[in-house]
């Protein structure tokens, strides 16, 4: 179809063409089109079927507020074909269809409505209720738009970026780049927001009057110049705003052009202040059959023309609410459109001028008329006009009916402000009773209409979020509310809620093919609530957002309740939640980066042949060195000769000062004041339960200066933990996270001392190093290192704590030192093996937030007598003593020896009584042993553990309670 | 005896060109293939303490004067002065011979305990703006100054050391674990602006200008 040429207002450019691909055929449309409109150029009328009644669907707002144009384009379904620019090869297809957009098999739903009423899933295909699985897999199947491949991957460079400024305006019209311009102006940094991918809003295609010189798109002209004469100005066109949260935190993504670095970007903004100027959508006229391809809204038809230069159709029919449609309906008309007539449904209101214009190019005016109903199958071919009382009626043929019954606030980001709205009964808006501070509203989404008042509101606004970052601007602020207060108000708003009549398919919301009559239903059931009638019948719950539906739903309701005998019926506006606008989960993923801590030995790790790593906590760590996940060699040589792992991620930490240690005492349950020199303290830390959340061990390294370490998951969160419970005391102590400060390496097995020896000059022996023993040296000389003789895995084993930097080099050194002595790291999982045949606990494995110290039998820990630092959760370690029916925990070992329980296992009798923590078999004890959390019942040495695995239906596995630890319970081997 | 050989937490995929052995470690001067900015400066083996105490506001470390505001950072030749609240600060120190804090108290060295880089030149704020919520460019500061707060979710001290256009300089110091993942994250934002990684050489130049500028103010 041939495009009108030279219109100032064109946003495509006729030199650049680019293709696309629909159906198997290659179309042709130009740089700075929509898919649609491409489309559109195409002849394409049918874009999609709907959702319920696969009804034939077409263009009708141009700004991708419902999902009649909602496609699969490149492969990802549910694009919105209406604002997504048009790219070179796109390949496009029509979404919801079973057939063709023309011949659509599934479109006899469309004669079944009768037997679809509001909600009828809740009442069909429940008796017998055996057959609801049945109908709910087939109604699941049937729902939803578009098809996704579970294996689909999106194609594309997501990027985000976190600006701050002080001012954010949203909504780059007329409004917003006067709020933009007048916060500026104080030098403040501005951030202007706009879907669209030019500015301008309602002035950029309207050839109306701004001033005598100067129409309203050459005004959009003038300060789109100006906004890029400013340097403080961010202006980030293509991007929707799609969440507002507190402290001003907006949240939105651009569209990328093809000269950008990415396809599409997160953009999270946090603004001293907020401009909101999002201007005004238009209310959809009701009616029957309000939905064929052909039916467009009235700034829908305008932009195809002026802004992609395509007329609509051929012969028009307007059934309006407002100026701008009798505006639209003048311009459509010297532009070529035949326009047969324009029903307006106000009684009085019109611009005279406006009326004027319509008289002299002939075209018929009904005042107080309004369409009523459309007639045609896959395409508009008739429409019933009546008057708004419905007493007389006429038929135009047309093949476009251009409808809008008013306007509404687009007032999204309000709503996620949490600005009080409520129903403006001059206005027919949904307004803002208060909004919340730093928040200022401008332009037509408070009612006004005018030019100059909505450009002065915007300047107002500007300087009010101006004066919300600290300028001078009172004087300012008076000129301009004065100047606001000179200039015409607000607008009264067309009333109109529907149009008369009573058919079946007057839909409320396209998105869910909900009609009018679902909304009576709904209510006629009981609903009298605006958000649980928009539940119940779904009306407002598709990809539109509830643009669509947003508006009418509550005023229909209202209007159906009072006809109904309601006398306080209220207009309440639905709730609105991010996101505004359809956002892939990709965008909102950004670059996806996941950071991940690496030990200092991380290099050398994944040089080792055989590592298998995988994410511990915060940490990328070893599990394994080789392909055999029982780890029996690594096992076997830390129980025979020495073992090297590396437990860099252990956190550690400096306190310090007069106070540090009423600290150490406040936090953990043993007596800190009796750590001797040269030795380590193993304690633990309950948290206000008397539940474990931590252990580790405390040295005394000087005068108030203590060394302390964390488990690996506890490092980030153990200062804030110590401050927290510190924090209404005046205790005059330090801490310094060392974590990364320090690696660590664990070097265990029976010839672990004679390792050492061969790398330091330290005397080693057990009497000069004992066990629980702590001792400063230096490698080979040079590195200095802390070491600890601890028993985690149950052999003799030292802890080095070496400086980060060095870890590689003395990891190496033990490695050399230790060839003779069969040396061989090993890795988690092997520890994890090591440390259950010794009965030792891991946090979170063996524990859960409701184990305290008695229940895994380490009460023994807690020093009752140091009330006077108030340790936490000593009065609940108290109260939980002796509590009845706790759960405990218990070792096991399996009847039959080979058969380990999968860890998570859960332990049963008639009821589930516990579950498996860690189970495994042993190959040092030749047995399969592990341990569990149990009902204090079934704690006792010599019971019988009744364990189901899943799938495992009647059998079951068995095992029975054994003390710990299992192996070398006096615990000789680590004291040699 | 040669001492033993220490690693920055940082491997960078470009090849050295001039490198130099101090304190153990292999200190990279220059890398090959530099370009014309902005830079990624591997910083970790400077010298970095952490000072705590109640009595600080009456230390002088290496004989200066502690800054009075917090977020404040004082640079000098060789040091960088950066006060988080009035009891607690950190100073790292740029050039090769390291003070000897280590009777000290109120000082732990944190040397090891973070890496430390530094984004160079123009787009350093685009950059980083790909990367932390953080208010770098805020008009009511002037550099250098701190910020903590996260960076690519991690708990970070920032310093803007200068806002020049085309010698903007942001120094990122985070956990040591994380050095890797923050210079790839660093890298791969910085990649449609041409960041790469450069030598410590760079950043030396850099801070003696911003120095000598900071005394001219």
């Amino acid at each position: 179809m041939p495009r009108l040429k030279d219109l100032p207002t064109l946003r495509i450019d006729p030199e650049a063409e680019l293709s696309l691909k629909y159906r198997g055929r290659r179309y042709r449309g130009m740089a700075g089109d929509s898919i649609a409109t491409a489309l559109y150029a195409n002849g394409v009328r049918i874009f999609s079927r709907s959702l319920k009644y696969h009804r034939p669907r077409g263009l009708y707002s141009l700004d991708g507020e419902c999902s009649n144009c909602l496609m699969e384009v490149d492969g990802v379904p549910n694009v919105r074909s209406e604002v997504i620019r048009l790219k070179e090869g796109m390949t496009v297809k029509p979404q919801n269809v079973a057939g063709t957009p023309e011949h659509d098999f599934m479109s006899f739903i469309d004669k079944l409505d009768r037997f679809l009423p509001a909600g009828f899933y809740y009442h069909y295909f429940h008796r017998p209720y055996r057959l609801w699985p049945f109908f709910q897999n087939r109604l699941r199947n049937a729902a939803g738009l578009g098809r996704l491949n579970p294996s689909f991957r999106i194609k594309g460079h997501f990027d985000e970026i976190y600006p701050r400024t002080d001012v954010c305006v949203i909504g780059a019209g007329s409004a917003g780049m006067n709020a933009a311009l007048a916060a500026a102006d104080q030098d403040l940094r501005v951030i202007l927001l706009e879907a669209r991918p030019w500015p301008g809003g309602f002035f950029d295609y309207r050839f109306a009057e701004y001033s005598p010189e100067v129409s309203l798109h050459e005004r959009a002209r003038e300060l789109t110049a100006e906004i890029g004469q400013r340097d403080n100005i961010r202006f980030f066109l293509n991007t929707n705003m799609i969440g507002f949260y507190g402290g001003n935190v907006i949240t939105a993504f651009q569209s990328g052009k093809e000269s950008d670095s990415f396809d599409e970007r997160y953009i999270e903004i946090r603004a001293e202040s907020v401009v909101v100027a999002t201007g005004c959508i238009e209310r959809p006229m009701i009616f029957d059959h309000n939905d064929r391809p052909g039916i467009m809204q009235v700034n829908c038809a305008h932009r195809l023309a002026r802004t992609y230069g395509l007329l609509p159709g051929k012969n028009a029919v307007f059934s309006i609410g407002d100026d701008l449609g009798l505006e639209a309906a003048i311009d459509l008309c010297d532009l070529g459109l035949n326009i047969l007539c324009v029903a307006d449904a106000r009684l009085d209101g019109q611009s005279s001028s406006l009326l004027e214009e319509l008289e002299k190019r002939n075209i018929l005016f009904l005042r107080g008329w309004v369409v009523s109903k459309s007639h045609g199958n896959k395409a508009l071919k008739r429409a019933t006009l009546c008057t708004i009382d419905g007493m007389m009626s006429r038929n135009f043929n047309c093949d476009v009916l251009v409808t809008s019954a008013g306007l509404t606030p687009a007032a999204g980001p309000l709503f996620l402000a949490k600005a009080k709205m409520s129903y403006d009964h001059f206005t027919n808006f949904f307004l803002p009773e208060e909004l919340p501070a730093k928040v200022h509203s401008a332009g037509r989404l408070q009612g006004l209409t005018d030019s100059f008042s909505i450009e002065a509101s915007g300047r107002l606004a500007g300087l009010l979020a101006s004066s919300d970052c600290g300028m001078p601007v009172k004087d300012h602020l008076e000129d301009a509310r004065e100047e606001l207060e000179q200039l015409p108000g607000p607008a009264q708003g067309s009333k109109i809620v529907q149009a008369p009549g009573t058919g079946r398919k007057r839909f409320i919301c396209f998105d869910e093919d909900v009609t009018v009559k679902n909304i009576y239903q709904a209510c006629d059931m009981g609903f009298e609530n605006t958000e649980l009638v928009k539940r119940f019948s779904t009306a407002g719950l598709g990809p539109g957002q509830g643009n669509i539906t947003g508006h009418n739903l509550p005023m229909v309701m209202a209007q159906y309740l009072q006809q109904q005998g309601g006398s306080k019926t209220v207009i309440l506006p639905t709730t609105i939640r991010p996101p505004l606008a359809p956002a892939f989960l990709a965008t909102y993923s950004g670059k996806g980066c996941i950071p991940i801590k690496q030990t200092p030995l991380h290099e050398t790790m994944e040089k080792t042949g055989g590592a298998v790593f995988r994410k511990a906590g915060a940490w990328k760590r070893v599990r394994y060195f080789s392909d055999d996940f029982t780890c029996r060699e690594e096992i076997e040589n830390v129980r025979n000769n020495v073992g090297i792992i590396d437990v860099s991620s252990l956190g550690k930490f400096r306190i310090f000062g007069p106070e540090a240690l009423m600290a150490l005492q406040r936090v953990y349950v043993g007596d800190m004041s009796k750590i001797s020199e040269g030795k380590v303290k193993y304690s633990a830390m309950c948290n206000e339960d008397g539940c474990l959340i931590d252990d580790g061990v405390v040295v005394k390294r000087g005068n108030n200066d203590y060394y302390f370490t964390s488990s690996s998951n506890r490092a980030d969160s153990t200062v804030e933990w110590i401050r927290y419970h510190t924090r209404h005391e005046l205790w005059d102590f330090s801490m310094v996270n060392l974590t990364d400060a320090f690696g660590a390496i664990n070097l265990a097995g029976p010839r672990s001392r004679e390792v050492l020896r061969v790398i330091t000059e330290t005397d080693l022996s057990d009497n000069a190093f004992p066990y629980a023993g702590y001792r400063e040296f230096k490698i080979k000389g040079d590195i200095p290192v802390r070491a600890m003789r601890l028993g985690f895995v149950g052999e003799l084993s030292y802890e080095l704590h070496v400086p980060a930097s060095y870890m590689r080099s003395v990891w190496d050194l033990l490695l050399e030192a230790g060839q003779t002595f069969h040396i061989m790291p090993f890795g988690l999982e092997a520890q994890n093996v090591l440390r259950l045949e010794k009965g030792h606990i891991i946090i979170g494995q063996e524990t859960e937030i409701r184990t305290t110290l008695h229940d895994l039998g380490l009460g023994s820990m807690w020093h009752r007598e140091k009330s006077l630092y108030k340790t936490v959760g000593a009065p609940a370690l108290r109260f939980t003593e002796h509590q009845e029916g706790r759960m405990k925990l218990v070792g096991f070992k399996m009847e039959d020896s080979h058969r380990p329980p999968k860890d998570g296992s859960i332990i049963v009798d008639k009821t589930i009584r516990g579950y498996v923590c860690t189970a495994r078999y042993s190959f040092i004890l030749g047995e399969s042993i592990g341990l569990a959390l149990v009902h204090s019942d079934l704690a006792g040495i010599g019971t019988t553990l009744e364990i189901f695995e899943d799938n495992m239906g009647e059998k079951r596995l068995y095992g029975k309670v054994i003390p710990i630890p299992f192996y070398d319970p006096e615990g000789k081997r680590q004291r040699v | 005896m040669e001492p033993f050989k220490r690693y920055s937490p940082v491997i960078f995929s470009t090849t050295p060109a001039r490198t130099r052995f101090r304190n153990g470690w292999e200190v990279v001067l220059e890398y090959e293939d530099e370009g014309t900015g902005p830079f990624l400066v591997d910083l970790s083996h400077i010298g970095k303490w952490d000072v705590q105490g109640e009595d600080l506001p009456s230390l002088r470390p290496a004989g200066l004067a502690i800054p009075t505001d917090s977020e404040q950072c004082l640079l000098t030749g060789d040091f960088l002065l950066n006060l988080i609240k009035w009891n607690w600060m950190t100073i790292w120190h740029f050039s090769v011979d390291m003070p000897d804090f280590a009777d000290e108290y109120a000082f732990t060295n944190v040397t090891e305990a973070y890496v430390l880089l530094a984004i160079i030149g123009r787009d350093a704020f685009s950059i980083m703006e790909k990367l932390s919520s953080l208010d770098l460019h805020s008009p009511k500061r002037n550099p250098p100054f701190l910020i903590m707060g996260p960076v690519i979710r991690i708990r970070s001290q920032v310093v803007v050391l200068s806002r020049e256009k085309d010698r903007s300089a942001v120094l990122v110091a985070c956990p040591r674990g994380y050095g890797q993942s923050m210079a790839e994250a660093m890298l791969d934002a910085g990649k449609e602006y041409g960041l790469r990684p450069s030598g410590e050489d760079l950043f030396s130049s850099l801070r003696d200008r911003y120095f000598k500028q900071k005394q001219k103010r």
